[in-house]
């Protein structure tokens, strides 16, 4: 049986329904096209509790998290929220998180579904005798992600929030956290409430119909995983189990602006080899039209094949088939244009930047909407 | 049931086509020619159809087997030809306007068209209207 999240009951009955790692989640509610859309143009509210939730407690818990993650925990101050990996000795990257700095001895985390377990036991065999407490909150507390150009009108009260930073607030007498974070590459809010349990859902269903109604009200719309995988990788965001896993290190992801290798931490030395270059590396790629790149379809230069996609899908701004792939250096450096093998047949794909959108007209750094 | 979109109802079940297991309608136009698409149960499962790759003129297809791809945002589907034959004609107007399989799945938003190479023998291997609103129920009830 899979597991439902604590807002489950809120939208069963409009969703079409998907199992993924293991939950019951929405795929979509009116369509996967329509919601993207819905995001870009407006504002989207997603049920994200399935995220993995750790709490992080304890006089070492500073130290500790800068010995499992890639970034300086330390540097940065209260009230941030700071995206990096946690990796293996190797360099391979065991899940990519966000770490909420609420002081020097407190953290929440915030990672994958799938990797939660693993994240945990890994984080109890590298406690050895520091004073630091891991405590899953998943069970006991909410996600939710208002995401959009809109969303700044329905969380007004949040509007001062930065990018990557947070504020902690109620939501009748209940903990609030309101992080100015997302996974869509557009400008919005991640809400974690305390206390909604599966037996005590309430406060939750409650938070979420009142956003939901200002959603709608501003244009936008319930979205599910559909749109929040075709988001993220319009956006360039890398997924993990898919674009990013234990067998690829940050640098070969592109990632290298997201590890301190000024600072101690697990997979240092591997990083460190890795700066002095790489031999593939994760990059995105635009086919031509009429073509939709799926995972683990191969790419092709010259009828070698270099690599191979992770991820892939249509995209509903660009209007073409979009993908995030593992290709060899060597062939990188020789061409930019690629042929990507679909059922038999060949496709070519080029080389584009991340965000795949124009930055400009859409995500966080668009220019005023017009 | 658990959701409003599993109910019945909401699945267009013209009476003169036939249907397979898999989701394709054929439309016996005559002896020579046969008209295929998807079931609006299909086009819904899919949602957001965006691309059809279409069969060659020409190119011969079995009964059961792939004929052409359907692809929607998030998936890749084959289209399984419900008759054994050569391909006729094909609709070109999906290539600019793939969510017509969407729309309008049984008229505008037909696939191709074969010449049956085993019409009366394979007909026998497809449901008529009433049988294939028995075997969504049969589906959607599960």
């Amino acid at each position: 049986m899979p597991r439902q999240t604590q807002l489950y009951p809120a939208y069963k009955d409009r969703a079409k329904l998907t199992e993924f790692a293991g939950y019951l989640m929405p795929l979509y509610f009116k369509g996967i096209m329509e919601e993207t859309l819905a995001v870009r143009n407006a504002v989207g509210i997603f049920d994200v509790s399935h995220m993995g939730r750790l709490k992080i407690d304890g006089k070492d818990s500073s130290k500790f998290l800068n010995r499992l993650l890639t970034i300086n925990i330390e540097k940065g101050e209260q009230g941030r929220a700071m995206y990096g990996f946690m990796c293996n000795e190797y360099g391979g990257i065991i899940d990519d998180l966000i770490a909420y700095k609420l002081s020097d001895e407190s953290y929440i985390l915030v990672v994958n579904c799938a990797n939660r377990e693993k994240d945990l036991s890994w984080m109890k065999s590298n406690l050895r005798d520091m004073n630091v407490k891991v405590h899953d909150i998943t069970d006991t507390s909410i996600l939710l992600a208002v995401q959009g150009p809109k969303s700044v009108s329905i969380l007004n009260d949040f509007s001062y929030l930065k990018r990557f930073r947070f504020a902690l607030s109620k939501y009748e007498n209940d903990d609030l956290m309101v992080a100015r974070t997302g996974y869509t590459g557009e400008d919005g809010f991640e809400l974690m409430l305390q206390g909604a349990t599966h037996q005590n859902p309430e406060k939750g269903l409650k938070l979420y119909s009142e956003l939901l109604e200002r959603v709608n009200a501003n244009g936008g719309s319930e979205a599910g995983l559909g749109a929040r995988d075709t988001l993220r990788l319009e956006a360039g965001l890398p997924l993990h189990g898919q674009d990013i896993s234990e067998d690829i290190t940050p640098i070969e992801a592109g990632m290298a602006k997201f590890i301190d290798t000024s600072k101690e931490y697990i997979g240092r030395e591997a990083h460190m080899a890795h700066l002095n270059g790489v031999k593939r590396r994760l990059v995105g790629l635009v086919a031509e039209s009429n073509c939709i790149p799926r995972t683990h379809y191969k790419v092709l230069l010259n009828d070698d094949e270099v690599g191979i996609v992770t991820s892939g899908t249509f995209s509903p701004i660009l209007k073409r088939g979009i993908a995030m792939a593992i290709i060899q250096i060597d062939a990188l450096n020789h061409s930019n244009i690629f042929e990507i093998e679909v059922r038999g047949k060949r496709c070519k794909a080029e080389i584009h930047q991340f965000p795949f959108y124009d930055a400009e007209t859409y995500g966080f750094r668009r220019k005023q909407l017009g | 049931m658990d959701s409003g979109e599993s109910s019945l109802a909401n699945y267009d079940v013209p009476d003169d086509l036939l249907y397979t297991k898999e989701h394709e309608w054929a439309k016996i136009i005559s002896e020579r020619e046969v008209r295929i698409g998807i079931t609006s149960y299909a086009a819904k499962q899919l949602h957001d159809v965006v691309f059809v790759e279409l069969p060659q003129l020409g190119l011969e297809v079995s009964q059961g087997k792939s004929a052409c791809i359907v692809e929607s945002v998030k998936s890749t589907s084959d289209v399984m030809s419900p008759f054994s034959g050569k391909i006729t004609k094909v609709n070109d107007e999906l290539s600019l306007h793939p969510e017509l399989v969407n729309k309008d799945p049984y008229e505008r938003g037909w696939f191709f068209v074969l010449e049956p190479a085993n019409l009366e023998k394979e007909k026998g291997n497809l449901m008529n209207a009433s049988e294939y609103k028995k075997y969504l129920k049969s589906l959607t009830d599960a």
